[in-house]
């Protein structure tokens, strides 16, 4: 049973796991679920929901009071996923993403990729390119991920958890969405809450892209580029798109530039203002995107994955 | 997930239910108020005025109700006119919306600008002297009316699908399926919300892509896909593939897939991609000749929703340029 009382509403509280094996109807705890008006449905909803889908037993766990875990179909690294879920929760509420109240979130683990691309087939979650590892949708508010690859993938679920956190904070473009949430889909954590993205496979295609200077590869294309544009009409587009943005976080990042970029951008946002970011960067960097852009092809260059 | 009980998905989604687009149309319809509302802020509409609107909307009709019972048909100079005259009046201008309402529909679907022309244009002056009857005939009926206006929303609806503003433009359609469910059947109307639901809930997706790889039909999506489209068995369909390595292999699939669930496929060799509008087609689209019959039209419908479903990256069924020659073609473009 999900021990976690179903609260509705989960603020930025120390985060924490409680796990279950709850059959259907077992319930999502003693407590009653607290009705907010703010959310649509609590975590009692979503084990109902997640039962379902999934009829039979099935194992679950809650994370932070709002993340409801599901182990589809027997995954071997669902409890490394949950495991991981609360160090990146800490870690990006620490002097980051700024921490908010969040309705609850069902995250479905996939050991199977058939079982995977099942439930991406029903929602309808096609991909821009070849295939997903991962799934925001956050108009269910549920997060997919398969595993099916082993270990290695199980940071996706930290690159879905920051999509998550981040749009409770900062409504921003996709290619700052996908900026922020790759760069954790391969983190590293130097201490207790701190986490900071290594280099990855994305990097194998931007630096062919950045070495033949192709014209769209270059650290001034994503800011103002529309959601749209930033998908693209082509695969290799989009995987271009994703690359330049990684590249951009991990860049930033690298030089403490991040975090206050993100900061100074958000507040411009909410107030109608910066639209494609260029001031706060010109504001953090004391250059324009297009004046740093040596030093990001540069250093793009030099990446390994 | 949500279980709002103001949302009505049967009456607002009638047309959705029907065949292929079911899913798609269950699913967008489980959207609670509260999802749609936090889509429509994020893109500047205010939701409450939304709704506003569709109060005072509903109050109006109400009250047009309650009086048509009571006021007879006058001209503006006081004139009573026959009731026969006075409904034929009356519906002229909402046959004609809802042709406008139809054609800025189409056009957004064929991929051009949504030419939304004013549907507020002015009835026509009757020709004939109207003989006067001594009867008190009844205002008008409050279908008539619910329809004008189920045709105004949609009209606004093609404007802002046109704009790919697509909460609103479900949120226009909503409410207009609610005033005029058998309106929102009819294929523009049906064909303009999947298309809104599928690209607001694209749009709204964040996912982690792979690399570039190429694209597969794996054999669970495929008899899926072979299922969905049995139902429109003996469809005759062109597969327009580009040349190359990688989407040949995809396009024997889709043929094979395609040939077992009964679809009549021919596939010419192209020498170069498909460009519609001078623009390369990638990914996968669906053609329809505008002037194809209701089965083929029904099977675009589906094949763009079975691609969906297969996980491949689709857009239309829009319209087929002019002498494209079949009256269904699936393009297969390069990635």
């Amino acid at each position: 049973m999900v021990g976690a009382a179903a609260a509705a509403l989960a603020c930025h509280a120390p985060a924490s796991i409680s796990t279950g094996d709850a059959g259907a109807g077992a319930g999502a705890g003693a407590e009653e679920a607290t009705p907010t008006p703010t959310c649509v449905d609590t975590l009692d909803a979503r084990l109902a929901e997640a039962h379902t889908l999934y009829p039979g037993p099935l194992r679950t766990a809650v994370v932070d009071a709002t993340f409801l875990y599901v182990d589809v179909d027997r995954s071997p690294f669902f409890d490394d996923a949950v495991a991981l879920a609360p160090r990146v929760l800490a870690a990006l509420r620490n002097g980051r993403i700024a921490p908010h109240p969040l309705c609850p979130v069902t995250v479905y683990v996939f050991g199977s990729r058939a079982r995977f691309e099942q439930h991406c087939s029903d929602h309808r979650y096609v991909p821009d390119g070849t295939r997903n590892w991962g799934v925001w949708d956050p108009l269910r508010r549920d997060v997919v991920v398969d595993l099916s690859g082993g270990r290695a993938h199980v940071p996706t679920t930290a690159h879905e958890l920051t999509h998550v956190v981040m749009l409770a904070d900062f409504e921003a473009p996709r290619w700052f969405r996908e900026c922020v949430g790759t760069l954790y889909e391969a983190p590293v954590f130097p201490r207790d809450g701190d986490i900071a993205g290594e280099d990855n496979w994305r990097y194998g295609a931007l630096r062919t892209a950045v070495a033949a200077h192709d014209p769209r590869a270059h650290l001034g294309a994503l800011f103002g580029m529309s959601d749209l544009a930033f998908r693209g009409d082509s695969a290799s587009t989009s995987a271009l798109n994703e690359a330049m943005a990684r590249a951009t976080c991990q860049w930033l990042d690298e030089r403490g530039a991040l975090w206050p970029f993100y900061r100074a951008w958000r507040d411009a946002r909410a107030d109608a203002g910066d639209l494609d970011g260029v001031a706060a960067f010109r504001r953090i960097r004391g250059q324009t995107p297009a004046e740093a852009d040596p030093d990001w092809r540069a250093w793009v260059l030099r990446r390994g994955g | 997930m949500s279980d709002d009980p103001k949302r009505s998905p049967s009456e607002a989604w009638q047309a959705l239910e029907k065949g292929a687009l079911r899913d798609e149309g269950e699913r967008v319809a489980k959207l609670g108020n509260e999802e749609l509302d936090a889509s429509l802020a994020a893109r500047g509409v205010d939701p409450e005025a939304a709704r506003r609107r569709g109060a005072e909307l509903a109050a109006k009709l109400l009250a047009q109700r309650a009086a048509g019972a009571a006021q007879p048909a006058t001209q503006p100079d006081g004139k009573v006119v026959p009731i026969a005259a006075a409904r034929a009046r009356r519906a002229r201008p909402a046959a004609l919306t809802w042709l406008v309402a139809a054609a800025a529909a189409a056009a957004v679907l064929g991929g051009g600008g949504a030419a939304y022309v004013a549907l507020n244009t002015p009835e026509p002056a009757p020709t004939t002297p109207v003989p006067t009857v001594p009867s008190a005939p009844p205002g008008p009926p409050p279908e008539v009316l619910a329809k004008q206006e189920a045709d105004t929303l949609r009209g606004r609806a093609a404007t802002e699908c046109g704009a790919t503003h697509w909460a609103a433009c479900l949120s226009s359609l909503r409410q207009a399926g609610k005033l005029d469910p058998q309106g929102a059947a009819a294929r523009p109307v049906a064909r303009m919300q999947a298309k809104a639901a599928r690209a607001l809930l694209h749009e709204e997706l964040d996912a982690k892509g792979g690399s570039v790889e190429a694209r597969t039909l794996p054999a669970k999506l495929a008899a899926g896909f072979t299922t969905a489209l049995a139902e429109h068995r003996g469809q005759a369909v062109t597969l327009a593939c580009a040349p190359g390595a990688e989407p040949q292999p995809l396009c024997g699939w889709l043929a094979a897939a395609l040939t077992r669930a009964g679809w009549v496929v021919t596939r010419p060799r192209l020498k170069a991609p498909v460009t519609v509008d001078g623009q390369v087609v990638h990914a996968t689209r669906v053609l329809v000749a505008p002037d194809a019959d209701d089965a083929t039209q029904s099977a675009a419908d589906a094949l763009a929703d079975a691609l969906e479903g297969a996980l491949l990256r689709t857009s239309g069924p829009d319209e087929a340029p002019a002498g494209s020659g079949s009256p269904l073609t699936l393009v297969v473009g390069p990635q």
